[in-house]
This record gives C-alpha cells, sequence and structure tokens, in this order.
C-alpha cells in the first residue's frame, strides 16, 4: 500500500481545445484558435448539484475538502490503510504539508508533520497515505502513550491550512468478520468501507458441454460418454453485510461504492477487482436507529482450476 | 466577426459532468439582406371612396387588392377613405386597417411617419420585394426592394480537444499501480 504521497496522474488530465470555422468551395480552415489549457477531473457531481455549481471557484476553496463525500470523522483500525486525494485550490501554496494532531487517551495530545511536499503546482491532486501505520503514528507518538484518534489536514508553505480537518477514531474492537474495501469515489478519489458483518460465500460455475452423434450401433463402454464435458470455469461470489454504522450518512456515501468503476477488496496482501452485482439496493427506512448496507459482489475474473498457494 | 469562444471554462471541470464549449460566430453569412421598405406617400392629398392600390410579394400567392372605402369592412383588404378631419388621425387609422390583412400583420411592420406610412418587411430577403399598382391618386407607392441573405457553402464549425499527457486515464493503468507498487501489507 502507498506509504508516501503521489502525485495522483491518473486522475486528472490537461487539455487544449482548437476550434475554427470551415467553408467555402472547396471548403478551408479559417480562423484557427488555441485555447488555453485546462483540467478535467475524472469525476463528477450528482444531476440536481451539477447545474450553476460552483464547486470549483466557491464551494472547494470555501470548504478546502479532501477529494470525498466521506465523513470527516472516521473510525479505522490501526492495520487499515486510507488515502487522502487533495486537490491544490491555492494560487499562493507552492508545498504542501500533511500535518497530523495525536490525541491520546489521557487527554494531551502532540503535533507532527507526517510529509513535506514542495514545488507544487496549483490545481495538481496529490494522493496522501492517510492511515495509523501507513503515516507511522506509532513512531511519531511520545511514548509511552496511547492514541485514541488523530487528525490529518494539509497546510502550504507559509503554515495556512488549506484543507478540512479529518479525524480517524482508532477501533480497538475486534469483530470476527472484517473485510476493507477500497474504491474510486465521485471525485477521483480513494474511499474505503470496512464491512463487519457476515459474508456468504458461493460460487457460480459455466460447464461447457458437448454432445457426441452417436453411430448406429454403440457399444456400452465404461469410459464412453454420450456428453462431454471439456471445460469449466467459476466465478466465486459473496454476499455481505457492511455491519452496523451510526449515521445514516455513512450508508448514503455507500452509494459512492456501490457505482464506482473500479472496487477492490483488500484480501491477501492484495487489491483484488470485483464487481457489484445487483443493481437495487435498500440503503434505509424512516425511523431505523442503526444502519448498515447488504450488497453483492463477485470477483472481477473467472477461474479454470482451483489451487491454495 | 471571427469565431470565438463565449463562455468561461473553468480551469478544472469535471469530467462526468458535460463541460460547456459555446462557441459564436457569424461568418456563415457572407452578407446579411436587406428588407424591403414600402412607403405610402400622403404628403400630396388623401385617398378617396373606391380608389385602389394593390400589393403582391413573392412570400404570398395571393395579390391583395386594397381598396378605399369612406366605411371599410373587417376583410382586411379595405381601408379608411377621407371623409373629414385631422390627417394624422386618418392615417393612423389607415395603419389599424392594414393590420387587418393577415399576411401584412405577419410579415410586416407599419407605422405612421408625419404624413407618410412606411412598411418594413419583418425579415430580409428578396421573396419580400412589393410589386403592386398604385390606382390612387394622391398617394406616392414607393418600393425600396431587399436583398437575399447570402450564406457561405459547406459552413461548419471544427472544435478539436488535445489531451496533454501521456499518461493512461483509465485507472487500472494508472492509478492502483500507485497503491501496491509500495507493498508492506497493511494486516
Amino acid at each position: 500500500m502507498l506509504n508516501a504521497p503521489q502525485k495522483a496522474t491518473g486522475v486528472y488530465k490537461a487539455f487544449k481545445l482548437v476550434w475554427c470555422e470551415y467553408y467555402g468551395d472547396p471548403p478551408a480552415y479559417k480562423g484557427v484558435t488555441e485555447s488555453s489549457e485546462y483540467i478535467a477531473v475524472r469525476g463528477g457531481l450528482s444531476f440536481n448539484d451539477f447545474p450553476n455549481s460552483n464547486y470549483w471557484t466557491t464551494w472547494l476553496p470555501t470548504n478546502k475538502r479532501f477529494m470525498t463525500w466521506k465523513e470527516i470523522t472516521r473510525r479505522i483500525t490501526q492495520a487499515q490503510s486510507e488515502f487522502l486525494n487533495f486537490l491544490n485550490h491555492s494560487a499562493t501554496a507552492t508545498s504542501l504539508i500533511l500535518k497530523c494532531k495525536m490525541n491520546y487517551s489521557d487527554g494531551s495530545d502532540s503535533t507532527a508533520t507526517i510529509y513535506t511536499e514542495a514545488t507544487i503546482a496549483q490545481e495538481e491532486i496529490w494522493c496522501f497515505p492517510a492511515g495509523y501505520t501507513q503515516i507511522g503514528v506509532e513512531a511519531k507518538k511520545t511514548a509511552g502513550k496511547t492514541v485514541s484518534n488523530y487528525q490529518l489536514w494539509v497546510e502550504d508553505q507559509a503554515s495556512n491550512v488549506i484543507s478540512e480537518v479529518i479525524t480517524f477514531v482508532i477501533d480497538i474492537r475486534t469483530y470476527e468478520n472484517e473485510r476493507v474495501f477500497y474504491f474510486e469515489n465521485s471525485l477521483g478519489g480513494i474511499d474505503s468501507l470496512r464491512a463487519t458483518g457476515k459474508r456468504q460465500d458461493s460460487i457460480s460455475i459455466e460447464r461447457s458441454l458437448t454432445e457426441k452423434i452417436l453411430s448406429d450401433y454403440w457399444e456400452s463402454d465404461e469410459a464412453f460418454r454420450q456428453i462431454e464435458n471439456y471445460d469449466n470455469s467459476y466465478v466465486l461470489e459473496y454476499a455481505i453485510s457492511s455491519g452496523f454504522k451510526e449515521k445514516k450518512a455513512v450508508i448514503s456515501q455507500m452509494i459512492e461504492l456501490l457505482i464506482s468503476r473500479d472496487v477492490r477488496e483488500y484480501r491477501n496482501s492484495k487489491l483484488i477487482p470485483v464487481i457489484i452485482n445487483k443493481d437495487s439496493f435498500t440503503l434505509y427506512k424512516d425511523n431505523d436507529d442503526q444502519y448498515f448496507l447488504s450488497f453483492e459482489y463477485s470477483d472481477a475474473f473467472s477461474n479454470k482450476a482451483y489451487s491454495e498457494i | 466577426m471571427t469565431i470565438a469562444l463565449i463562455n468561461n471554462i473553468p480551469a478544472v471541470s469535471l469530467a462526468k459532468n458535460p463541460i460547456a464549449v459555446k462557441l459564436q460566430t457569424d461568418a456563415f453569412i457572407s452578407s446579411a439582406g436587406t428588407k424591403c421598405t414600402v412607403i405610402l406617400d400622403f404628403n400630396s392629398g388623401e385617398a378617396s371612396q373606391s380608389e385602389t392600390f394593390t400589393f403582391n410579394y413573392t412570400k404570398i400567392s395571393d395579390e391583395q387588392l386594397f381598396t378605399f372605402r369612406n366605411a371599410p369592412n373587417n376583410s382586411g383588404l379595405q381601408l379608411p377613405a377621407f371623409v373629414s378631419g385631422d390627417k394624422h388621425e386618418w392615417l393612423d387609422s389607415i395603419v389599424l386597417y392594414l393590420y387587418k390583412n393577415y399576411y401584412l400583420k405577419r410579415d410586416w411592420t407599419i407605422e405612421r411617419v408625419d404624413e407618410t406610412i412606411s412598411m418594413e418587411a419583418k425579415f430580409a430577403g428578396t421573396e419580400y420585394n412589393v410589386t403592386g399598382v398604385n390606382n390612387v391618386v394622391n398617394m406616392l407607392y414607393v418600393v425600396n426592394n431587399g436583398t437575399d441573405t447570402v450564406v457561405e457553402d459547406n459552413f461548419s464549425i471544427v472544435l478539436d480537444i488535445f489531451m496533454i499527457s501521456m499518461l493512461f486515464f483509465r485507472l487500472p493503468k494508472s492509478f492502483y499501480p500507485k497503491l501496491q507498487g509500495i507493498s508492506p501489507p497493511i494486516c
């Protein structure tokens, strides 16, 4: 997993436009004009939020959000990786400094600089690791103290806070079933879901059969098969519950998981691509006091064979 | 005016929403054309009962024969003849009666200017050019023909978009490999 900041060049592109008129007999290009450079981020806003949106001009600089709609307070385990994509909307910021305030169980706190990235251009998107182990909280904390939660934010070279503050609460509870999913969110960032509910595993097998044309007379033989099974493949399928979540908003934000083009399950130290299978989901009902999401998914590949390495 | 970008494209846009590019040009038209105008000039007198003039243009198939009557009806083809009173009021009433004609109401803007009635086609083009016969003794019938709008042949607008990067845009190529590239297990 990522343990140093990286420019998230995969989620944004610079582009230029060239336009002109084309007419006459024979037609010819006239008035060729080239635009300045623009940036397109692989993300979007919902149908109703997009029209007349001031997301880039006002909303983002005011709210200073990371590229996510996830809650600003998140409950994670020490081992869980997290990622924060940050778009440098500031015209004056040339360095991005990820700061961490560690709040201890005895009520005290300490602050450390986690990363310093210099020579940053405006509108660049940087992906910061944010997990407890990823950013080395254990090594940066005051010896002998227990971190109950830590807060991350981004400052510029003049110590101006240019991002929101995200609080990661360390969940010390142990769950019998715990699976972590990572997925691309609507703004091109990486969100996670730690599912603590039960999962049901099943298998879907596709058999390829062929039927032999028999002669008029055939002999009974132990090895003789009229129907030949010449190829099989299988896909592992899963039905899982997110486990109970405390806030309705957390379930709403799982829409990001359900509509994501790229979902990975962290399994055996690998990010295994999976496909969300169902098309319709129940999110919540009025007067619910606990929230969970059930969904089905399968591996994004089929297997020709079984193995146990 | 040469082609121009008329909307503000934000420095940063979201690719999953439309990125509008509005281009404007008038080069499509090489000659804008002119509107036909007709002056009914009553400076030398007034119209009397039963005097007529015709009004015809190619956009309509029927020739319009206008007749001045002391008591005009609502046919759109009868106009009030001058009987007595103020000349300007009489000319204003002619404008009202001309507007009772369906075609004139649809295709022309009519107003009184001093002792004349000025008519201007609503659109440019030779199909509004008027031919007519004037049998009104005290009316000058002046027609200034219009010209057609001329457009450029094969006109189109070209818009090219160039990506400025050698990096792949799809996520599996450039996104998760960065997460996997450095691989201390998280569990």
